[in-house]
């Protein structure tokens, strides 16, 4: 993701209108694209919806691209997208994360589970799905927040230089975001750790 | 900053030297504290780790992109297309209200048999009363009887000329506009 030879030589390309250079972007970024859209939507047709009207809206504006990180820059065109798809899916809900998790299963059980018994992976893996769920409940923003953060590790910074607002937001809708989910988690000790369950 | 805020940032490894150690000192004799601070590890640490998605297709532009006309986005905010449409709507409304129930107060009505307004006056008010209203006007009052061939076609023109007046017009312009802002502001994404 992101790791192209000579980046700034492509944006260039681009911002002179040259669709194939632009292209060599998208594809070193649509996948973090794509997923963050996901998380934050829940849903992959929508998902996959903004993703290509960022890709769309970034070309159309990348003569306004100053410099800084292209990533964020793009992470800032997607999460608009979000959060236009998240205004259009309140007035029309439609499919949840739950239509979605025959897929993300099979990849989940693709990932190495090491020495974890099979009882232990399957409540992981509802763990998990508790999370993703839960996290589709928060509100946009500390959503987008949180899916920047906690699922694709992104540095404060760069939440703030992507979402346009100061690191003291990023970190208050954080914790907010992250506390709220904790609600949730210990809500369901059953899914949790020992530790948690006494 | 808030306890929330501690926990978030002591998770991530942001408080100073200071803020750890006195966090710390209040972790050890608190195990509330101590669960949420675990529970929120957990969590952060389990996000993480949720899949990437597999792509559903390729994102890559069409090469003739950069010559194909751009959708504009739309110029106001949703709320100002719903507002707009919320007061052509009521607008409209009132236009018809008023065009259909007080036909009497529009200036077409003078296109009708004027014979109540050939009613003469009662005879015990005074001279200067009786004249003074009419003075502008001399000829309306004697038109119905100085032209007596146009009478009988008077209803059916004043029928036919009252259909497309200039309110219902401008309302039916309302009601476009209000459908179209409608449109706008409830059928358009974003």
């Amino acid at each position: 993701m992101g790791d192209i030879e000579d980046e700034e030589a492509l944006i260039r390309a681009a911002q002179r209108g040259d669709v194939a250079s632009f292209n060599q972007l998208v594809l070193a970024y649509q996948s973090q694209l794509y997923n963050v859209a996901y998380r934050i939507l829940g849903d992959a047709a929508a998902a996959a919806d903004a993703t290509q009207e960022a890709f769309l809206s970034a070309f159309t504006h990348i003569k306004d691209y100053r410099g800084g990180s292209f990533k964020s820059w793009l992470l800032r065109t997607v999460t608009n997208a979000c959060l236009d798809a998240l205004r259009y899916q309140r007035r029309r809900p439609s499919r949840s994360l739950e239509a979605e998790d025959d897929d993300e299963r099979s990849l989940a059980d693709v990932l190495p589970s090491g020495e974890e018994s099979p009882d232990s992976v399957a409540e992981r893996r509802e763990l998990r799905h508790l999370i993703a769920r839960a996290a589709l409940t928060l509100p946009p923003d500390q959503r987008i927040t949180f899916v920047l953060a906690d699922v694709h590790g992104l540095s404060y910074q760069e939440i703030a230089q992507a979402m346009n607002v100061s690191l003291g937001t990023v970190k208050s809708r954080l914790s907010r975001a992250r506390a709220k989910l904790r609600d949730a988690l210990l809500a369901h000790p059953e899914l949790l750790p020992d530790e948690f369950r006494q | 900053m808030s306890e929330e805020e501690l926990i978030s940032a002591y998770v991530d490894g942001q408080l100073s030297e200071a803020e750890r150690a006195s966090f710390e000192a209040r972790l050890a004799s608190d195990p509330e504290l101590r669960r949420r601070v675990l529970a929120t590890r957990l969590l952060v640490r389990e996000a993480r780790q949720l899949p990437m998605v597999a792509l559903p297709r390729n994102f890559i532009l069409p090469l003739d992109a950069a010559r194909r006309p751009v959708a504009a986005r739309p110029r106001f905010p949703q709320w100002a297309y719903r507002f707009g449409a919320l007061v052509a709507t009521v607008l409209c409304i009132a236009l018809i209200v008023w065009d259909v129930g007080a036909p009497s107060a529009r200036p077409e009505s003078a296109t009708l048999p004027a014979q109540p307004a050939a009613q003469p006056l009662p005879p015990e008010a005074p001279a200067e009363e009786r004249l003074a209203p009419f003075d502008a006007e001399p000829r309306a009052l004697a038109l119905p009887e100085s032209t007596p061939a146009q009478t009988p076609s008077a209803p059916s023109a004043s029928a036919e000329g009252t259909w497309v007046t200039p309110p219902r017009v401008f309302a039916f312009l309302l009601l476009a506009l209000a459908i179209g802002l409608g449109m706008l502001g409830w059928g358009r994404r974003g």
